[in-house]
């Protein structure tokens, strides 16, 4: 079984890691650093520093040292041009008296110059890049759980308290960053290949697990627990001293997780840097896998480590020694960022060397290493200000940096932290941290308790953002006859979550089959599934009176039967939205709102409602009823085939509405006209959506129908300058700027918006709503600039090629003063200006005898 | 006769449609006392739709089988451990109440077939089976 690195086959074998089998395969340099490109191998093999991040399977940044090798994955090094041996970049180091600490803020005072570097920093400096737009998308997929108790932790301590609690009866999950399984214990539930990144309000923890079952990339697991116990150990941090950052140089439990987990030899030669006096530990470990211990040496001692791309030796105050080894006995510090995060205070104990925390919060208990009780100091913070003794792995900060940052005036920690950018990289103070307090201290002369620590916020670890997105289930809402419009060739647009046909595609062009649409309603018959318009059922006896409240024009004495145009406005007389309100008996009301304004409305009726002590029950329709509108001088025909009701203008006037069954099914039936033709529009229950529109449309085919979509209905609608709530109205716009004042009836007693529509009526508009006729054969977009002598003075909302009238038709919004009957206008199109006519009239039978045929 | 929102989707599935109460109901899509068996060893999911008062805005799935909650608990973060709960599965508001068998999840019908797209998506680590009446009545008996 192989990896491929940079295209080359590098053998894997059982427990590997992506590092491990590329460092047995010879490899030593694994990043290059983020600002100065310096040659960056192991150094903690536990998943914290960036030391390893290589891209594999096209995810940039990926933790190599923790990352399971399996066969056939695609392995690639970041930020190194052309190799990770030789990196011409690397020059930057040369160049580092240019690039002081802060010298973003320092040099690029001016923006233009900094939009002239800031591409070329951007290609020098940073992490990895992100796959391209046409990468295979992983998958990743989110999960929740409730728990009793959750450990974090699957150590001794963690598991220990885990089966403790489980032996309590508690429900336990316990969070493991292993790949290893319960053996058998099922008293509690393991998440293993996982970490938790953050704690957050109410116990809720964030859970980032690996490979949950094959062909999930990363699965994010919510856990809500009632109690939480924090069992993260503690980790090792290096020493810092010149050139501590060679490849070579690792920490102790890197070296001893090379040689226990992935049977490595890490070297020949080793030095070890070790407060210890006498033989440690590590000491006989390496002695048992043959490497030759040169010298052991306590941390005050060391001066610098020599090499370039590999470390040779260290020079130290007990004299030079040849190695291709040094094992760092760095800082133990308690893993305590989720405890933080939960509100426990860190205090500094100089016995521990380390922050640990104190004053846990209710329901939050920690065991093990995180509390500090075996972890002892390993050294003195000592590093002297150089400009190779590297305090931040992540983001290159020397402990010069460090220094000079402190002389320059920024000297709290928190301020330190964000004017150097220590602590703030991939391993988010993990490897830094302390050094930084360190230092700070002893350059303010103060305290490391009084300097404090810098605050620890999730996500930490990172998380990919693919996990944060999660499975791709975007909604979908379909109307009750959706695949029979698929089978008449719906062409789909969105509108919000529904699926709408645009048009049905039955001609070569988009247009030609429009334009079929439209004729079909002119001169014969069109149905249109207007399923996704609100609907909602209002009873009781008082609910005119609350249509009187909420509404401009009055309802409590429309008369059963009848239905009239409804609009809504808010306090400030804006018009929120529309549609049509029926009584279909005395207390018994029927009103449609635009589709994606239903929600809104509900809780605005429900609103008014509070308290009122009307009684109003709203029962809201939408998802319980399919609708559709049949419309054209062939709709009688049609509808008369299938209903009982009587159609006639006697027996079904325009504007008016019945109770009826049609093709079997019941129906409210109301006589409206939005596209201009007499026709109805029908409403009935979803599970016989399929029934009736067959019915409808087996029983127009005499008749030549066709049905129609948005695109056509949005034309009919143009020619008869009906407006579109959100499409030629917006946030600001008032009835009397749209051309509608007669839908607001200030005779009526106090409604919504009132005082304000008062106002309004007698204020000279500022703007209007006109329709407008091109001089000649251009057809504008949607959303085109309207010019007054040059100047933008307004928008297009709607515009269509008219049939009706032959030439492009539209409403726009022009200043009031470009408003009068047969003002011209200038409209861009396609970059250069052309005249259009205004008008206030309706394109297309305005009288609406059709309507009333 | 009446459709589920999810008619067409079962029809696609093969599934054997009969009448009931005047709805077409999936009565098994292949194997009643194998889809049956299915749900008992992991976890399926029955459309139940045709169980409702008239005019009613949602449909209604069961899904059941020991796998259940692993399933659920992918879409969505309300708490399986109460009776009734109100709130988000698959990014649409829903009503989650304990059932014999398992749950049962009511959508707006409009959402029907994303939602039992997304259980289906969400329970293939499962091999979540799909199972129709009859099976459903052989897991009641």
């Amino acid at each position: 079984m192989d990896i491929r690195f940079n295209g080359k086959a590098i053998p894997i074998q059982e427990g590997d890691t992506v590092a491990s089998a590329l460092y047995r395969a010879g490899q030593r340099i694994f990043t290059r650093s983020f600002k100065y490109h310096r040659p960056r191998g192991l150094l903690c093999c536990s998943g914290h520093c960036p030391n390893c991040l290589m891209n594999v399977d096209g995810i940039p940044n990926v933790r190599t040292c923790i990352t399971p090798a399996r066969g056939g994955m695609a392995v690639k090094h970041q930020n190194a041009r052309p190799s990770l041996d030789f990196d011409y970049l690397a020059i930057a180091q040369q160049f580092d008296w240019m690039m002081p600490v802060g010298w973003y803020y320092k040099n690029f005072t001016n923006p233009r110059l900094w939009h002239l570097a800031e591409s070329q920093i951007r290609k020098v400096a940073g992490l990895g890049d992100p796959p391209p737009p046409d990468a295979p998308e992983a998958v990743y997929e989110h999960a929740h759980m409730q728990a009793g108790v959750a450990v974090i932790g699957g150590g001794e301590a963690g598991l220990n308290a885990a089966r403790e609690a489980a032996s309590q009866g508690e429900r336990v999950v316990v969070v493991d960053d292993q790949p290893r399984t319960t053996l058998g214990d099922s008293s509690y539930t393991l998440l293993s290949r996982s970490y938790c990144f953050g704690l957050y309000e109410g116990n809720l923890l964030g859970v980032l697990q690996s490979e949950p079952h094959s062909g999930v990339r990363e699965r994010l697991v919510h856990i809500r627990a009632k109690r939480i116990v924090v069992a993260t150990g503690a980790y090792e941090a290096p020493l810092t001293f010149k050139n501590n950052d060679l490849p070579g140089i690792m920490l102790s439990t890197a070296v001893w997780r090379l040689i226990h987990r992935h049977g490595i030899q890490p070297g020949t030669s080793a030095v070890i840097i070790s407060n210890e006096t006498g033989d440690s530990a590590i000491a006989a470990e390496l002695r048992n896998v043959g490497i030759a211990v040169v010298a052991t040496v306590p941390p005050s001692d060391v001066l610098e480590a020599t090499g370039s791309k590999h470390v040779t030796g260290l020079r130290t105050r007990r004299g030079n020694f040849a190695c291709d080894l040094v094992v760092m006995c760095g800082h133990r510090i308690p893993d305590a960022g989720l405890l933080s995060q939960a509100g426990a205070k860190l205090e500094w104990s100089a016995e521990a060397g380390a922050f640990v925390p104190t004053e846990l919060p209710p329901n939050i208990t920690a065991v093990g290493d995180v509390t500090h009780a075996l972890v002892r100091a390993a050294s003195t913070l000592v590093s002297m200000p150089n400009k190779r003794t590297f305090v931040c792995f992540c983001n290159d900060v020397t402990s010069q940096d460090i220094c000079d940052s402190i002389a320059e005036g920024f000297d709290h920690i928190e301020l330190l932290k964000r004017y150097t950018t220590t602590t703030m990289g991939p391993c988010q103070g993990r490897m830094c941290q302390l050094q930084a307090i360190g230092i700070c201290a002893r350059e303010t002369g103060r305290e490391i308790q009084e300097t404090g620590v810098t605050t620890s916020r999730p996500p930490n670890p990172g998380v990919t953002l693919g996990a944060l997105g999660g499975a791709r289930h975007h909604p979908i809402r379909r109307t009750p006859m959706h695949y029979q419009h698929e089978e008449l060739g719906a062409v789909w647009m969105d509108m919000g979550d529904w699926k709408r046909p645009r048009y049905y595609k039955s001609a070569q062009t988009e247009r030609e089959s429009i334009l079929r649409e439209y004729n079909a309603v002119r001169q014969a018959v069109g149905v249109i599934d207007v399923s996704t318009l609100g609907k909602l059922s209002l009873k009781g006896r008082d609910t005119g009176k609350l249509l009187d409240k909420v509404y401009t024009n009055r309802f409590s004495d429309l008369k059963p039967g009848r239905v009239r145009y409804a609009v809504l406005c808010d306090e400030a007389g804006i018009i929120l939205d529309d549609g049509t309100i029926s009584r279909k008996d005395e207390d018994d009301f029927f009103i449609t709102t635009t589709t994606g304004n239903l929600e809104f409305m509900e809780q605005w009726l429900e609103w008014w409602l509070a308290g009122a002590g009307w009684d109003v029950q709203t029962s809201n329709l939408t998802s319980a009823l399919a609708a559709v509108n049949l419309a054209g001088p062939k709709a009688r025909d049609v509808l008369s085939a299938l209903t009982n009701c009587g159609l006639s203008n006697a027996e079904f006037p325009y504007m008016a509405c019945r109770n009826a069954e049609v093709a079997g099914v019941p129906a409210l039936l109301m006589r409206i006209g939005f596209v201009g033709e007499t026709g109805w529009e029908i409403h009935y229950p979803a599970e016989s959506g399929e029934h009736l529109w067959s019915a409808l449309m087996d029983a127009g085919r005499p008749f030549g129908i066709c049905p129609f979509g948005v695109e056509a209905q949005r034309l009919l609608r143009l020619e008869k300058r009906h407006v579109i709530v959100g499409v030629d109205t917006d946030a600001l716009t008032s009835p009397y700027e749209a051309g509608m004042a007669w839908v607001v009836k200030h005779d009526k007693d106090d409604f919504i918006g009132k005082f304000a529509l008062g106002k309004l009526a007698s204020a000279p508009a500022q703007q209007s709503l006109v329709g407008f006729t091109m001089n000649a054969n251009e057809i504008p977009e949607d959303g085109a600039a309207i010019l007054v002598n040059g100047a933008l003075a307004g928008r297009v909302t709607s515009a269509r090629y008219s049939p009706a009238v032959e030439k492009a038709i539209g409403l726009a919004w022009v200043p009031a003063g470009a408003a009068a009957e047969g003002a011209q206008i200038e409209i861009r199109v396609a970059g250069a200006p052309v005249r259009a006519t205004v008008t206030q009239r309706v394109f297309y039978d305005p009288d609406g005898a059709r309507l009333r045929m | 006769m009446k459709r589920s929102a999810l008619h067409r989707w079962h029809e696609k599935a093969g599934a054997t449609l009969a009448e009931e109460n005047g709805w077409y109901v999936p009565f098994r899509y292949s194997n009643a006392e194998q889809e049956a068996g299915a749900v008992r060893g992991s976890v399926g999911i029955c459309d139940l739709s045709h169980i409702h008062e008239p005019l009613s805005p949602y449909a209604r799935f069961l899904i059941a089988g020991p796998n259940t909650r692993a399933v659920l608990s992918k879409l969505t973060s309300l708490n399986l451990d109460l009776t009734t709960a109100y709130g988000s599965v698959a990014h649409v508001r829903s009503l989650v109440t304990r059932h014999e068998l398992g749950f049962l999840v009511m959508v707006p019908r409009d959402y029907a077939e994303s939602v039992w797209e997304s259980l289906l998506d969400a329970g293939e680590e499962f091999h979540i089976t799909v199972f129709g009446l009859e099976a459903s009545r052989r897991l009641e008996a």
